[in-house]
């Protein structure tokens, strides 16, 4: 929910069905097979190019993605949104091939296209009849290397993606909040910039700043080839080596670490947009995972959130707007799967005219009382339950699951990675979340964003 | 959870589905291999689709209920009605319900639509924990209780929601567009309500609609998964006999359709984009115009990034992110729409570029290359339209609910090849015209009161 991902193609709306390409980390880190069909396999190229696929024969299709390791947290100065910006120009030509003509290809096969840029990376999709193959894998090779960014294209882009600027954020009075709570929760970090940019940064980019993300970041050594559905791994290789081979590999600019400090106390920013609805976010900093065996700490945090929001029965909704009835709705969760800092949050909206100083006092007190009296077995094996379950669940869908591999590895880790860390979740004692409560929620330092309704003038 | 589903733990945020108009086939079946059709005892259509590589079975009970049901002057009671299902039943109350849901792991949820209200349930497939989440599932079907004071509350949430929604344009727009285009056929209400409406609404109404509407003879139920036929049909016992009964007949709207007229509205609202929709009134299900006009919709605004408004309002002008068009066949006849949002200084510009691109489609009609292109898609994506058991269970139920025949998907690639430029370009003329267009545009009044500004 709070990691957005901004995509090249407002794919349309058939009836009530939207592509919705949100992806919460909390997902992610819970979702895993169960007992997968295949094995993952993992291989890598002399040019330093990650292949990472996942066999499932259960229909003849594909997902075929590319992710590359740079989003949003590598941009400097003055050219917030570059990273997204070069996301829909990887559709508008390359040397050999005209603006759209990527798309077209994948669409008369009947396949779909599309692309996602996120903080910490960016991913380019294709979903097609498994026979297909090798034209995704062509395609996507050839834009690794010879993507060609021309003026016409480049302006043309630049227009669509204010306009998506303004439909996301500045007439979203949602998009509006998160943006402000982002920037008020680090003063340094650049998870601090909105992924879509600036409007100001925008209005100011050059066809310059593209070629230099091009150059800096699209090289096989920052990127993964990731699949899964029906295909075979070998032929997958030998495809890989005959289109991706031929790509050299380039030294990576360095990457700092841009920590953020340590916060001094509480912050908060009100947002007046054009809503009747009073809302507030709140965060809390804690860690996020970093060693997938020997980390406890984010596997308690995230059992925690699902204690406070990851079922129909958890205890804030349960409490906030069923019983109390002050709450119109309530969400916590945790975000600690990303380049960039952990963090958790908690967000509500009053019912009706109610205060939302009401509802801080009685998510307060929740705290409170979890601190005090813990967490039963039981009731944390009701999250648990929802893990297991999940991990079956979202095998249902091969991009779900080339999603899944493609991120881990994007964020530093390995692409089965989620079985390990399911396997820690299950581990976690009601004493871990009990402790994991008591030190990050409790006299914490916490940044909060406010919605607030515009005056009418 | 009927009314706020959340997929924190179980799913990836991803919904990569167009499921259109039940469109799309392929020759070969490659999973859910074993699909039987049958009526229950009580009277309920059922089709089962097995499917056994995951441990997991979804089911969905579609009733005909949807926002076309709602009484005039009560609109939002079919809506509220699905709401409440999970609130309370004789046994147990919403507590218990959401407690017991939890110990399972499965999820329950809602898809509402004018037509329907539909119920699904999503359950691991093992023995205990399927039969227990089956059994609660039939319990809030069949006996939900709906107890004033949860009543209230929920009423209350709905109001909330409701002041909200008038605050966005782009619902702002749709309901205009709704209004205009359906006069005083059910189709122009999306069941949401109003806060009037839903304040009148009783516990005497809810039990009403649902002893009314979920009855077993108004009711499809659709399963696919790992199970055998002989548990399909005894889920599909269970849940239809537990109904309550009534008469035999579906209930269906007995109003004849509308015939939209010309028509430009102009509503000024705080926002930075304009929100533009052009619509007229389209087609049903079963249609025997659908499929040319489904696929001439796909060349015109359909999806993929190659349609005529996606190249001349985004690749060519910039201005716009999305833009698109669909036709949504419904038990009668429902909306074709193109929608779009752009910056509001262009607005104009932009509202008579898309008049004069429809113009020109109604006109001329496509070309051969743009038609042989369409049908590879729709032929080429019926793979990715049934890749997995939530995408077998959109497909099959729609053909459960719409009386389609069952091996409609099979000959889908044979009539879709059948079709040609002549039939579309035939069928578009005969069934669109800009005398029946609706254009709305919502934007900032000092951009509205200068059409040519």
């Amino acid at each position: 929910m709070f990691k957005k991902e901004y995509k090249n193609n407002f794919a349309y709306r058939f009836a009530t069905k939207f592509l919705l390409l949100v992806s919460s980390f909390a997902a992610v880190l819970a979702v895993t097979e169960a007992r997968s069909e295949g094995q993952i396999f993992k291989h890598r190229l002399s040019n330093g190019l990650e292949i990472v696929v996942k066999p499932d024969h259960r229909s003849p299709v594909a997902a075929v993605m590319v992710w590359y390791r740079a989003g949003s947290i590598d941009e400097v100065g003055g050219t917030t949104g570059i990273a997204h910006l070069l996301e829909h120009m990887m559709f508008q030509g390359t040397e050999t091939l005209a603006p759209g003509e990527h798309a077209k290809k994948i669409a008369a096969t009947g396949g779909r296209s599309n692309a996602f840029t996120s903080t910490d990376y960016t991913g380019y999709l294709q979903e097609l009849h498994s026979s297909e193959l090798e034209l995704a894998i062509q395609l996507e090779a050839d834009r690794m290397r010879n993507l060609l960014l021309q003026d016409e294209e480049f302006n043309n882009e630049l227009r669509v993606v204010m306009e998506e600027r303004r439909q996301r954020v500045d007439d979203n009075p949602r998009g509006l909040l998160m943006e402000q709570l982002a920037s008020a929760m680090y003063v340094s970090h650049p998870y601090r910039n909105p992924i879509v940019g600036w409007m100001n940064d925008l209005e100011n980019l050059t066809i310059q700043d593209a070629a230099d993300w091009y150059d800096r970041w699209y090289v096989p050594n920052n990127a993964a080839l990731v699949i899964a559905g029906d295909v075979e791994t070998d032929e997958v290789v030998r495809l890989a080596e005959k289109y991706f081979g031929v790509i050299k590999e380039k030294q990576l600019p360095v990457r700092k670490p841009q920590e953020e400090p340590r916060r001094l106390g509480n912050r908060t920013v009100t947002v007046k947009a054009n809503t009747t609805m009073m809302s507030q976010i709140q965060a809390y900093a804690v860690p996020k995972l970093k060693d997938v065996a020997k980390d406890w700490e984010p596997y308690a945090l995230y059992l925690l959130a699902g204690v406070l929001d990851g079922h129909a029965a958890a205890r804030l909704h349960k409490r906030m707007v069923l019983e109390e009835r002050i709450a119109h709705s309530v969400s916590v969760s945790y975000d600690g799967l990303g380049r960039g800092p952990g963090a958790f949050y908690v967000s509500y909206s009053p019912v009706g005219g109610g205060k939302l100083s009401d509802l801080d006092n009685s998510w307060k007190d929740e705290i409170a009382r979890l601190v005090q009296d813990g967490v039963s077995e039981t009731e944390l094996s009701l999250v648990k339950a929802q893990v297991i379950a999940g991990q079956v669940f979202s095998s249902d869908s091969v991009l779900g699951q080339a999603n899944r591999m493609g991120r881990m590895w994007a964020i530093g880790f390995e692409p089965d990675a989620p079985e390990a860390i399911n396997e820690k979740l299950r581990l976690i004692t009601p004493e871990e979340v009990q402790k994991v409560a008591a030190k990050y929620l409790v006299n914490a330092e916490t940044v909060t964003a406010v919605l607030e309704p515009k005056t009418s003038k | 959870m009927l009314s706020n589903i959340k997929y924190h733990f179980t799913s990836l945020h991803w919904y990569f589905r167009v499921l259109t108009v039940l469109t799309f086939s392929y020759s070969s079946l490659t999973f859910g291999q074993t699909r039987e059709q049958w009526v229950t005892e009580s009277g309920t259509k059922v089709i089962f689709v097995q499917s056994v590589n995951l441990p997991m079975v979804d089911i969905v009970v579609d009733f005909s209920a949807g926002a076309a049901f709602d009484p005039p002057g009560k609109e939002g009671l079919a809506r509220l009605t699905m709401r409440m299902l999970d609130k309370g039943t004789p046994e147990n109350d919403e507590h218990a319900i959401a407690a017991r849901l939890a110990a399972t792991g499965s999820q329950m949820g809602g898809n509402f639509d004018l037509d329907r209200s539909g119920v699904s349930l999503r359950s691991l497939s093992y023995e205990e924990t399927l039969a227990t989440s089956v059994r609660l599932f039939t319990e809030v079907l069949s006996q939900p209780n709906f107890p004033q004071s949860v009543v209230d509350r929920e009423k209350e949430a709905l109001i909330t929601s409701i002041r909200e929604r008038n605050t966005r344009p782009a619902s702002v727009a749709s309901r205009a567009l709704s209004e205009a285009l359906f006069g005083q056929h059910p189709y122009r209400s999306s069941g949401a309500g109003t806060e009037t409406t839903i304040q009148s609404l009783t516990v005497d109404d809810l039990v009403y609609f649902h002893e009314r509407f979920y009855r077993a003879s108004n009711a499809s139920i659709t399963i696919v998964g790992n199970l055998t036929l002989k548990s399909a049909e005894s889920i599909a016992r269970q849940l239809s006999e537990n109904l309550p009964v009534g008469v035999s007949e579906r209930e269906s709207l007995e109003v004849t359709t509308p015939v939209s007229s010309q028509q430009e509205i102009v509503i000024p609202h705080d926002t930075e984009q304009a929100h533009i929709r052009i619509g007229m009134v389209g087609i049903q299900r079963g249609d025997p115009d659908h499929l040319p006009l489904v696929l001439g919709n796909q060349i015109l605004g359909g999806g993929g990034m190659t349609s005529i408004l996606y190249d001349e309002l985004r690749e060519k002008r910039g201005m716009t992110y999305g833009v698109g068009s669909y036709f949504n066949p419904l038990r009668d006849p429902g909306p074709f729409v193109i929608s779009f949002q752009t910056k509001q200084e262009q607005a104009w510009e932009a509202l008579d570029i898309t008049t004069e691109i429809l113009k020109n489609f109604i006109d001329n009609g496509p070309n051969a290359k743009q038609v042989d292109q369409a049908k590879r898609y729709f032929i080429g994506a019926f793979a990715l339209n049934v890749d997995s058991n939530g995408e077998l269970l959109n497909y099959y139920s729609n053909i459960n609910f719409y009386d389609l025949p069952l091996n409609y998907i099979d000959s889908f690639s044979d009539r879709v090849t059948a079709v040609t430029v002549d039939q579309i370009k035939d069928a578009i003329k005969r069934r669109m015209s800009l005398d029946k267009a609706v254009s709305v545009i919502v934007g900032p009044a000092k951009l509205l009161d200068e059409p040519n500004g």
